[in-house]
């Protein structure tokens, strides 16, 4: 086995291309059109408050606790706004370093213990500068944070080191997983991922509840009127068997309470699944980027077939039960063990380019995602179209010129984000060894692919013949983005 | 035995892979509050890295049901009226018998000819009823963190094992499992 000098690592397969930095760009130069939808939901909150107080001016007692609606108005903003703040912190590594650090108890290892001398080998081979902070008391695996921008830390603990003592070799497939992260500069969108976590664990619950209080306020409000409205009528009816006029007939108000009750319900039902679609819109992307970092991650390990056996032995390994709650979030920074499974198998055929596609793919899930919110939101659906102010009857017709209407604006909007994209899967075989450079301080290792055998011959790795034969798929996806751009630029004229 | 010795030696009994966290992880136990509560910190997506679920250590809930059935335990070492059945357990323990029959193994074991004797081993009831209580509060917490049964047995039979093997020891080693919550 070759010794490889301390400034020279070990090459990774190309892999794919880093989405989430892209979509971090992208989202930056839309930031004026995310602000100026900002300021739509402010001038929309704003004519409903004027329209309240023109009915309170006519009527005092009719309108109450109005200010529960509010929050919904910015709803569909919320996201944007977390994220901002969530990019944030990927200028600010030094500050989630410490947060971190404090949070886990992180300290630097014992250089006595065998386990950690292994350890810190392993990643130096791989990750000259990744330096090692642990806690063994706590029970985990191991992730890497950033400590500054271009650098890292890697965060071991307990469950880590037992893997480490039990197999060996899925353990190192893991750290090369972790390694991946730091390499490809995902390790500083650990901050946004947090903020973005939190943001669905807490502030779902926070609108879920608003839209709840808001529908029980309506409906105790129309029982309310109900109540006076009966009284009044009883009243009528004395009078009138005073002066021996016929008795109006008395309606059934526990019929038509329940009715409007039931109504309210069903508004708030559909307003809330209305709302949890565009939930979803909202979070395909980041998903997406995330999953696309994940994938990559697991692929670092393909040219090492030992590791890439351990790491598929990993992923199939019974895990503890834990609530769907806690799998859901899982979920969220994780995509499911099949899936990963899957792509790993075949991170040597065409399903490679799938892999490649994930970012332009998810951009039209997301596509079809607003259209079924469009569907159930504008089309007729109970509350929801009430909600938004629609009241024109669906036809099947109208619907489908729509859907149409809508793709082509969706996909002609901007047809050079796909021209960028095919560009970006084209160029990334070329650019990874400059990317990686920039990411882990400028060091060596990070190497043209034709050079792979010749720097490290003897070390188990086919770097660079899979890497040249890998070609194809880059390629193949790029065509297919390019065809897209194509089909844009057409379908705008 | 000192504690982290006691910890080392259950580690390698029941999870030889946790014999170089041991001396942390009995401190951090015996250290009581935020301490202890870490040993049993909900794994997150982030800290979990890699694999959803909790990754609890083997060594933290041993160390744990310990410290619940440590009162049951001390009254049995420390009882004189015990002493005869202790040392008979002792040696049936000592000579592995109970080991190839972990499931059931403590009915087995009560239920067992003397045979040196001969005879039936009669078990005094209130020995039984203490016996039989630390088995349960054991199984209890242990089950909590959702062992197989195979696995709580194998647990049961070697930390009885270690314990009764050390008595005199033991008693200070559980009192300060429980010293500090």
């Amino acid at each position: 086995m070759k010794t490889i000098a301390d400034d020279v690592c070990q090459p990774l397969p190309v892999g794919v291309p880093p989405w989430m930095w892209y979509w971090c760009v992208m989202f930056t130069l839309n930031l004026p059109v995310t602000f100026a939808a900002w300021f739509d939901s402010y001038e929309s909150l704003q004519r409903y408050i004027k329209g309240i107080e023109q009915v309170r001016a006519i009527n005092p007692d009719s309108v109450a606790f109005e200010f529960l609606n509010y929050p919904t108005f910015f709803i569909g903003n919320l996201f944007g706004l977390f994220l901002i703040f969530g990019l944030f912190t990927i200028l600010l590594p030094h500050l989630r370093s410490f947060y971190i650090e404090r949070y886990y108890d992180l300290v630097s290892p014992p250089e006595t213990k065998q386990s950690i001398v292994e350890i810190r080998d392993f990643v130096r081979t791989h990750a000259p500068g990744l330096e090692i902070k642990s806690n063994f008391t706590r029970p985990g695996f191991v992730f890497v944070y950033p400590s500054g921008y271009s650098k890292a830390m890697i965060a071991v603990f307990s469950g880590f080191r037992r893997l480490w003592r039990k197999d060996r070799e899925a353990a190192e497939a893991v750290l090369l997983h972790e390694i991946a992260h730091y390499r490809r500069g995902d390790a500083l969108f650990l901050g946004p991922g947090s903020i973005l976590e939190a943001t669905i664990k807490y502030f779902t619950l926070f609108i879920l509840i608003l839209y709840i209080l808001s529908a029980v306020v309506q409906a105790a409000r129309l029982v309310e009127t109900f109540q006076e409205m009966n009284s009044f009528r009883q009243q009528i009816n004395e009078i009138g068997k005073q002066v021996g006029t016929e008795e109006s007939p008395s309606p059934n108000y526990l019929l038509e309470v329940s009715i409007y009750v039931i109504t309210i319900f069903w508004g708030l039902f559909t307003t809330i699944i209305a709302w949890l679609i565009r939930t979803v819109a909202s979070l395909v992307m980041p998903i997406a980027c995330i999953w696309a970092a994940e994938f990559n991650a697991d692929f670092s390990v393909s040219n090492y077939p030992k590791h890439k056996a351990a790491l598929l032995r990993e992923l199939m390994r019974p895990k503890t039960k834990v609530s769907l709650y806690r799998r859901f979030f899982f979920k969220l920074a994780h995509p499911p063990g099949n899936l990963r499974r899957f792509f790993l198998k075949h991170s040597d055929s065409y399903i490679f380019s799938l892999l490649l596609l994930i970012f332009p793919l998810a951009v039209l899930i997301r596509i079809v995602v607003l259209h079924v919110w469009v569907f159930f939101v504008y089309n007729g659906i109970g509350g929801a179209s009430v909600l938004a102010g629609q009241t024109t009857e669906f036809t099947w017709q109208s619907y489908l010129s729509s859907l149409i209407e809508n793709t082509r604006i969706a996909l002609t909007s901007n047809p050079w984000d796909w021209l960028l994209m095919s560009g970006l899967l084209l160029g990334w075989t070329f650019a990874v060894r400059h990317w990686e450079r920039f990411f882990t301080g400028g060091r060596r290792g990070f190497l043209p692919i034709a050079s792979e055998e010749s720097i490290a011959p003897n070390i188990d790795v086919k770097g660079s013949s899979q890497s040249k034969s890998r070609f194809k798929y880059y390629a193949l996806a790029a065509s297919l983005t390019g065809l897209v751009f194509i089909i844009a630029l057409v379908w705008r004229d | 035995m000192t504690v982290e010795e006691w910890a080392v030696t259950i580690a390698e009994e029941i999870a030889p892979e946790e014999v170089e966290d041991a001396p942390e992880q009995i401190a951090a136990f015996i250290a009581g509050g935020k301490q202890r509560r870490e040993l049993f910190a909900r794994t997150n997506a982030q800290v979990g890295g890699f694999i959803s679920g909790d990754m609890i250590g083997i060594l933290p809930i041993v160390l744990n049901a310990l410290a619940i059935a440590a009162p049951a335990f001390i009254a049995i070492i420390s009882s004189e009226t015990t002493g005869k059945f202790l040392e008979a357990i002792k040696n049936a323990l000592a000579i592995g018998e109970v080991f190839s029959k972990s499931n059931g193994w403590f009915s087995w074991f009560l239920n067992r000819k003397d045979k040196s004797a001969g005879e039936i081993f009669v078990v005094p009831p209130d020995v039984y009823a203490r016996l039989n209580d630390i088995t349960a509060k054991l199984n209890k917490e242990l089950r909590a963190f959702k062992l197989e049964q195979s696995e709580c047995d194998k647990i049961n039979v070697t930390v009885m094992n270690l314990l009764f093997k050390h008595d005199r020891e033991a008693t200070e080693f559980l009192n300060k499992l429980t010293e500090k919550k």
